[in-house]
């Protein structure tokens, strides 16, 4: 990874420390400063609320002209996160298509928050569970608390 | 394109894409570039600089910082050397020189937004990198990826900032694109030529006419004088119709594929085919070609007339006859006159003292010019610009182009 790419994930590091989004802390390591670990409180209201979550931030080498690459390291019964051992996001500013140079790990933080308050059902990855949360809510919400406690406590 | 355009806008907003209007995220905060303040003549006194230093560390982006100002106290002794003007890039957070130089630094961009204008020149390639893997290669230009920036840096300012290589890479790419998606250039048919040359120029000059016996409209390669007719892609059919040629076509296919063994082109070991793809390999000399025509394949290859694995329109897919080893500037210099130097082809179908001679274009397209730093593409268009509008009618045709 070139020095620049370092600087500016340093830079947003700095930055997310001074406003970090509530509920989250985020282990950094300087000397592998290309992957953070997120951990990540079920936000207040929503199915996942009391949960622990721990999320893996990877930094691409061409970064920032490449998006981060966002997975759930922790299980989540969640239609936008893949339902396998690497639980991974795609989407908005996450797809390699959307994101531009400009953007910053804290935006990318905070749409997963919202993203666990409020599903993109249009842009599933698992669409069985998108359907579900649409034609069946209950089925849904009872799903996702289920796993909150046998994974995320 | 102005779609294109709306949606890389559209893009620039991180949208949640799900309630995003409960929920907004702002990436603009602490994002928003200070303006590039000249630090030099007249350095403040050494307090500002240590201030300066401070900040250094911390998170202001866009801050001008002096050389002068990190050396500290050694800038204090000497009197002050104009020092270069520094500034932090807002993409990379690293500080550079703002020069008029491509490459490393900051090239000063006269009306530019402030994003761009405290974008590094090496972030500006990056970029540039970027669209190249994308394709996305219809406007070249760099419009401004932050929000509600509507800003658009063009070709010629671009050339001007990014690396040799990269401008080279960039210029190749448009250059590919821009003959696979129009439909004024065709690429001649004949293996052994391949060149590109405009069906407009042919116009000009009567090489585009209507088959006087009622076959389609053909024109003529200017280089090989091969003709090819302009409604089915295929070799000049004389006065039968597209159909015809076709039917014909596809009955010498037919013929072609009953034989079962051939002798390999190449060391003349009897080769059988059992099923699968024409595409074969010598057991014997490890041979690559192809079984129905017995042309070799390699990266020019081009399949002979009546081969069914002749593709009808070679233009479809760029990467087909373009390929990675032939310089796009070769081409450009076919076009303008100059005969290309085609790389040998592993087992060429044609010996080459068969090959058709290269007769000069009869008319050169444009101005006999030298590619300037600005570029193929943008001598491609000023040559377009100039076919337009010739330069008696329109001196200015070349008007703030040649900025060095
Ligand atoms: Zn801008
Ligand atoms: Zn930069
Ligand atoms: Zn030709
Ligand atoms: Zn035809
Ligand atoms: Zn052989
Ligand atoms: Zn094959
Ligand atoms: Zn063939």
């Amino acid at each position: 990874m070139s020095a620049s790419a370092k600087k500016r994930i340093m830079r947003e590091y700095t930055e997310c420390m001074k406003d970090t989004p509530a509920g989250m802390k985020i282990n950094f390591d300087e000397q592998n400063m290309t992957k953070w670990e997120v951990l990540m409180d079920g936000p207040e209201g929503s199915v996942y609320a009391g949960g622990h979550f721990k999320l893996e931030i990877i930094f691409p080498n061409e970064y920032p002209f490449k998006p981060p690459v966002v997975s759930f390291r922790t299980k989540i019964y969640h239609p936008n996160v893949s339902n396998d051992d690497k639980g991974s996001m795609c989407l908005g500013l996450l797809r390699p298509d959307e994101w531009k140079p400009p953007n910053k790990v804290v935006a990318v933080l905070r749409l997963i928050q919202s993203l666990m308050v409020e599903p993109n059902i249009d842009d599933a990855i698992e669409p069985s569970i998108g359907n579900e949360y649409k034609e069946n809510r209950k089925e849904f919400e009872k799903s996702a608390k289920d796993w909150v406690k046998r994974y995320a406590k | 394109m102005a779609r294109s355009l709306a949606t890389s806008r559209k893009g620039a907003i991180p949208a949640t894409g799900s309630g995003s209007s409960s929920h907004p995220i702002s990436i603009r905060d602490s994002n928003s570039p200070a303006p590039a303040v000249p630090v030099n003549p007249a350095p403040p006194a050494g307090r500002a600089g240590l201030r300066s230093e401070k900040k250094l560390g911390k998170i202001t982006a866009g801050q001008p910082v002096t050389k002068g100002n990190r050396a500290g106290k050694s800038a204090k002794k000497k009197e002050p050397k104009p020092q270069p003007l520094k500034k932090e890039c807002i993409i990379c957070i690293t500080t550079r020189q703002v020069s008029n130089c491509a490459g490393r630094g900051f090239k000063a961009i006269d009306g530019a937004c402030d994003h761009f204008q405290n974008t590094c020149n090496v972030c500006i390639g990056k970029m540039v990198k970027e669209k190249i893997i994308k394709r996305e290669l219809d406007e070249a230009v760099l419009v401004c990826a932050f929000p509600d920036c509507e800003h658009v840096l063009d070709y010629n300012t671009i050339m001007n900032m990014i690396f040799k290589a990269a401008r080279e890479n960039w210029d190749n790419a448009l250059l590919k694109h821009h003959f696979s998606t129009s439909d004024k250039y065709v690429a001649c048919l004949q293996a052994n030529c391949s060149r590109y040359f405009s069906i407009e120029d042919c116009d000009d000059n009567s090489s585009i006419f209507k088959s006087k016996t009622g076959g389609g409209r053909t024109v003529t390669c200017p280089y090989c004088e091969a003709d090819m007719c302009l409604e089915c892609m295929r070799p000049s059919h004389g006065t039968d119709s597209c159909d015809e040629a076709k039917l014909a076509e596809e009955n010498q296919s037919l013929e072609l594929i009953k034989d079962i063994s051939k002798p390999c082109p190449k060391c003349g070991a009897n080769i059988q085919k059992n099923g699968g793809c024409n595409h074969m390999k010598c057991r014997h000399c490890k041979h690559d070609f192809c079984f129905s025509c017995l042309v070799g394949f390699g990266p020019m290859m081009q399949h002979a007339e009546a081969c069914p694995e002749r593709h009808p329109n070679i233009l479809q897919d760029p990467r087909n006859w373009l390929p990675d080893n032939v310089n796009p500037a070769n081409w450009m210099a076919a076009m303008m006159g100059d005969p290309p130097e085609l790389p040998q082809q592993a087992g060429q179908a044609l010996p080459p003292a068969v090959r058709p001679p290269i007769n000069r274009p009869p008319n050169p397209v444009g101005p006999p010019q030298q590619p300037g730093p600005n570029g193929l593409f943008g001598l491609l268009q000023l040559m377009r610009a100039f076919a337009q509008n010739p330069p008696e009618a329109n001196g200015n045709a070349n008007g703030g182009q040649g900025q060095a």
